[in-house]
């Protein structure tokens, strides 16, 4: 048995059991992207490397990263929604490129791990890998976010 | 490790942040003189002008994809033009794939995230003049 579920079941929580079963059974399939978890959110050591003493704002690198995001997990909504399996692998691609470059690697690898299960249409499925990647993009922009507001204001 | 000062690299990318990454690791290696381009096909204009020692090249890219771009390189009818050595830079780690673009005579093939060592280790390579056979 994987899960119980108390009377009395509404479509809500019936579907939020589906979603959760159709991910178990993803990371099933994956089981790399167990090991995923245990990634940094977020780590510095990339920003550090590539600005530490350079002349170059790294704030706006930063927000580069941020602007990319948001306009790359759009277009996976969207490909997601017009069931275009193409769509979201490239998507899937660019926003894993970018995310593991930033230092974001437990969304990257999940990201990377989207692009892989693209191969095979299978909606239940990509769906819900789409909305852990979303998840943890998420997670990983609010994190980047703190960061950046940590190295102070950038100057318009 | 700044040793590619006045290098003339250019940088093939279509996404923005990508290439924001890629310009700041190389002016972490030196001070290089470097050019970019979002697509295949403004790239091989700008070779044509800027003469690069260097190429770094996304492979994942629309219409023209990364691979698509060095078979058209390796098909110029100017000789320099032609030889541009060419490192890909890419998500892409496909035994295929990799092969694919090994059969282009391209000089590196970087999988991303790429470090600033790992990159100035195959520019070093990537500039290194060929013996010819």
């Amino acid at each position: 048995m994987d899960h119980v579920e108390m009377k009395p079941i509404t479509l809500p929580r019936l579907e939020a059991a589906l979603q959760r079963l159709l991910l178990r059974q993803s990371l099933d399939q994956a089981p790399a992207m167990t090991e995923d978890a245990a990634k940094p959110i977020f780590d510095s050591a990339t920003y550090e490397e590539l600005f530490a003493g350079s002349d170059v704002d790294g704030r706006e690198w930063l927000e580069g990263y941020l602007s990319a995001a948001s306009g790359l997990i759009d277009a996976l909504r969207r490909a997601v929604a017009a069931r275009s399996a193409a769509d979201v692998a490239a998507t899937a691609h660019q926003l894993a490129g970018a995310t593991l470059s930033v230092g974001a690697t437990r969304a990257g690898l999940l990201c990377r791990a989207l692009e892989g299960a693209a191969k095979t249409p299978d909606w239940p499925r990509l769906s819900a890998l789409a909305g852990e990647v979303t998840n943890a993009l998420g997670e990983a922009c609010r994190e980047i976010d703190r960061f950046a507001d940590s190295k102070g204001a950038l100057v318009p | 490790m700044k040793s590619f000062d006045a290098v003339r690299v250019l940088v093939i990318e279509d996404e923005p942040f990508m290439r924001a990454t890629i310009k700041q690791m190389l002016r972490m290696l030196g001070n290089p003189d470097i050019r970019e381009a979002g697509d295949g096909q403004t790239a091989l204009e700008t070779i044509a002008s800027f003469h690069p020692q260097v190429v770094l090249c996304d492979i994942g890219m629309k219409p023209m994809s990364g691979l698509q771009f060095v078979e058209k390189l390796r098909g110029q009818g100017d000789a320099e033009m032609r030889a541009t050595p060419v490192v890909m830079l890419t998500g892409d780690g496909a035994q295929s794939t990799v092969a694919e673009a090994a059969k282009l005579g391209i000089s590196g093939y970087l999988v991303k995230p790429i470090s600033p060592k790992n990159l100035a280790d195959r520019l070093r390579i990537a500039l290194t003049p060929r013996k010819s056979a």
